[in-house]
């Protein structure tokens, strides 16, 4: 995966993709799109209900239809595209966002784990509810402070509860603790 | 007699305009299959470089091109089948 590589002495802990529901979600809204005029035309023809005005234009609209399940399947590629390779990632040092955002647009953010200043985790309504997935924020501290939302992950306490876990094995590297060593070792032999 | 001889000719040009208007359409109906072909074929290349290139499992990658390769198959063949049912 060239988008992504691991660092030295780095591991993956955690590797989420969206909920399933949202695939299923978009994947079902597609397919209905796709075969409600086949449908609704079928049902037509065959009950005998189509307009006569119609008949005539029959074979082009049969033709026509199966250009719309053309473009319904093409959708469904890209669609499974984008839900596939959007990825997120928590190793032992940092946060990575890996996010498909169209064909030609990806984006990968990642975020060291001392950086992380607060996570939050909302469930915002009966389906997130029922199926366990819901939205992480984190909020980083830095040289420019970000904050980064990502949708559709699946148990989101236990995804916070992971990166808790793992933020208090790494040690933060302030500036008080990088300077006390030699402050001290220049004040003893004059102390 | 004489009237039947009249009509037939009075057809005749009328006959030839809805032929050559069928050609035109079927003609239409072949390019845009072409089309769809062509962007069936340029999709599937960029969504197999995406699969090759990003994707952590290479299986996943290998079948997801020939499920798409199959349904395009499909889908196209479903295009040409109604082209063919114009003429």
């Amino acid at each position: 995966m060239s988008a992504f590589t691991l660092l030295p002495e780095e591991r993956i802990l955690l590797q989420l993709r969206k909920h399933w529901i949202l695939l299923l979600r978009d994947t079902a809204a597609t397919i209905m799109g796709g075969i409600l005029p086949v449908l609704v035309l079928g049902t037509l023809s065959i009950t005998g209900s189509l307009p006569v005005e119609l008949l005539p234009f029959m074979p082009f609209l049969q033709f026509l239809l199966s250009l719309w399940v053309l473009v319904t399947w093409l959708a469904l590629a890209v669609m499974w595209t984008d839900y596939y390779l959007d990825i997120w990632i928590v190793t032992n040092k940092r946060i990575v966002n890996i996010e498909q955002l169209d064909l030609f647009n990806r984006r990968v953010a990642s975020w060291r784990l001392e950086d992380v200043r607060e996570i939050q985790v909302h469930v915002e309504n009966i389906v997130q509810t029922f199926f366990k997935y819901g939205t992480v924020e984190i909020e980083t501290a830095g040289e420019a402070d970000a904050h980064e939302r990502v949708e559709g992950i699946p148990h989101p306490e236990r995804v916070r509860d992971a990166i808790v876990a793992q933020m208090h094995t790494v040690a933060p590297k302030t500036p008080t603790s990088d300077l006390a060593t030699p402050i001290n070792a220049t004040l003893t032999p004059s102390g | 007699m004489h009237t039947d001889t009249l009509s037939t000719k009075a057809l005749v040009p009328h006959t030839v305009d809805m032929q050559m208007e069928a050609d035109m359409v079927l003609l239409g109906a072949w390019a845009v299959f072409a089309g769809a072909c062509v962007l069936t074929l340029l999709l599937g290349a960029v969504l197999s470089f995406h699969w090759y290139s990003y994707a952590m499992n290479r299986a996943v990658s290998v079948g997801a091109l020939i499920l798409y390769i199959a349904g395009s198959v499909l889908c196209l063949a479903l295009i040409a089948a109604t082209i063919l049912s114009l003429s």
